[in-house]
């Protein structure tokens, strides 16, 4: 039973074998689905959608295809060779998408965003649902879990952003599993009464798989960045 | 008071020592609008979007109660007097002075402090709905310095020659387009122009002192931190 090298570690940080002989689960790798597609280690789907639920187009649509009514952000391969630029934005709200390592970086059109969304008042979300596969994870017993969190940003105009949902509790949260909702929690970007983001405006939001058995636990997240320009 | 929270957050004690002003405006349904007060107590009542609000704001139900105003139509409660909207009226507070103009009635939170604060000469708060002005006006804080006209400042006809030294935008802007319409609107008539909602940026931030409940400047100048 080994709990650190020459001392103590911090709390609930274990190392080598618990207590019982179970082995805490492998590392943890993020891909956008269970092929491991795009291979790049920590990075899952985004999909941007405006509210389907109030029954009124708002929005926009893909500057590629015409179709769609979308939210900000669209990023459903997560792929580096997706990055904004070169390629055309997934929505016209999009100035840039960068996908790195463990990331995905979005700058947002304010004024677009404004125009094509905020205006429509009375609180219409813009929301986004995540999509991944949580890869390893390997050993007895082990249980998943994932969590949506919103770890900072600033909002103007009485806007809010929270997180709602139910997070799944299986490793596989990829879209093509389990739907648009993906792992289950997503953001929920509701304008205030004065108006919704500005310049300068940002949020950010980390998206976290956890393996656990008897031996512990071990995790893997995947961050999300949006600045409002 | 003083039970968890379903949410499950974790509040912090924290949050019950943030600045705000509170009203006390009876429950009560007009119309379309209705006053209601929120605590942890009646949470199976709140509507779905107050139960995100004081999920992403960290405001502090189970150790306050809060007022509310609502819209049937409107997903979106209109105002609350809560820690958030205090934070959200920042510019206001650092340049009220003399004769002061505010769109929109909502709970009459800002009167809470305009009737207090020095220099204030003149309030004239315009507001459109009746139902609210029924519901609040009886119960705001005022004094004949205060004068209430019922109308849209959206396409309210100024009186010419009219001047304000603080102009306060409160009712609800839909976006960008409106906001420059009011914008072109009110700010011929005030030197001193400000919107609800507007964090960043500020000259400076206050705070309510408890013993005086007087504002006072805050240091450091710390927006939202819990966003």
């Amino acid at each position: 039973m080994t709990y650190g090298i020459g001392g103590t570690c911090a709390p609930g940080v274990l190392m080598g074998t618990a207590a019982g002989g179970v082995t805490p689960p492998t590392a943890v790798t993020l891909y956008y689905d269970s092929t491991l597609y795009h291979r790049t280690t920590d990075r899952i789907g985004i999909y941007g959608n405006a509210d389907p639920n109030w029954g009124i187009t708002h929005g926009v649509t893909d500057v590629v295809t015409g179709t769609g009514v979308y939210g900000m952000a669209l990023n459903a391969g997560a792929e580096t060779a997706g990055n904004v630029p070169p390629n055309p934005p997934w929505s016209t709200f999009q100035f840039s998408m960068t996908n790195t390592g463990n990331a995905t970086i979005m700058e947002i059109d304010s004024l677009d965003y404004d125009l094509n969304l905020v205006s429509y008042g009375g609180g219409y979300s813009d929301f986004f649902n995540y999509g991944g596969y949580a890869d390893g994870g390997v050993g007895v017993g082990v249980t998943w879990t994932w969590d949506v969190t919103i770890t900072g940003g600033t909002l103007t105009g009485g806007t809010i952003a929270t997180v709602t949902g139910t997070p799944i509790t299986a490793q596989d949260g990829a879209f093509t599993t389990t739907g648009w909702t993906g792992v289950g929690e997503y953001v929920d970007i509701q304008p205030g009464r004065g108006g919704g983001p500005v310049p300068g405006d940002n949020l950010q939001i980390v998206v976290t798989a956890t393996a656990t058995n008897a031996g512990g636990s071990t995790s893997a997240s995947f961050n999300h960045d949006i600045n409002w320009i | 008071m003083g039970a968890a929270v379903e949410s499950g957050m974790n509040w912090s004690e924290l949050y019950d020592k943030r600045s705000t002003w509170t009203v006390d405006i009876p429950v009560g349904t007009v119309g379309t609008h209705s006053i209601v007060h929120y605590n942890i107590e009646n949470y199976d009542s709140w509507t779905p979007y107050w139960k995100s609000y004081h999920q992403a704001r960290k405001e502090a139900p189970h150790l306050r109660n809060y007022t509310v105003l609502l819209r049937e139509d409107q997903k979106l409660s209109v105002m609350q007097d809560s820690f958030t909207e205090f934070e959200e009226h920042q510019w206001l507070w650092g340049h009220a002075t003399g004769d002061v103009l505010i769109t929109g009635l909502g709970l009459g939170f800002v009167n809470e402090w305009l009737i207090k604060a020095p220099g204030i000469t003149s309030v004239t708060i315009i507001e459109k709905h009746q139902d609210v002005i029924d519901l609040v006006w009886d119960h705001c804080a005022k004094d004949e310095r205060f004068t209430l006209i019922h109308d849209d400042a959206d396409t309210w006809d100024i009186p010419d020659g009219s001047n304000w030294d603080c102009i306060w935008i409160d009712h609800e802007i839909s976006g960008h387009i409106h906001k420059e319409e009011l914008k072109d609107k009110y700010g011929s008539h005030t030197s001193n122009l400000g919107y609800y909602g507007t964090l960043r940026d500020l000259e400076n931030y206050y705070e309510i002192n408890e013993e005086s409940g007087m504002l006072e400047l805050r240091d450091p100048n710390i927006l939202l931190p819990w966003m």
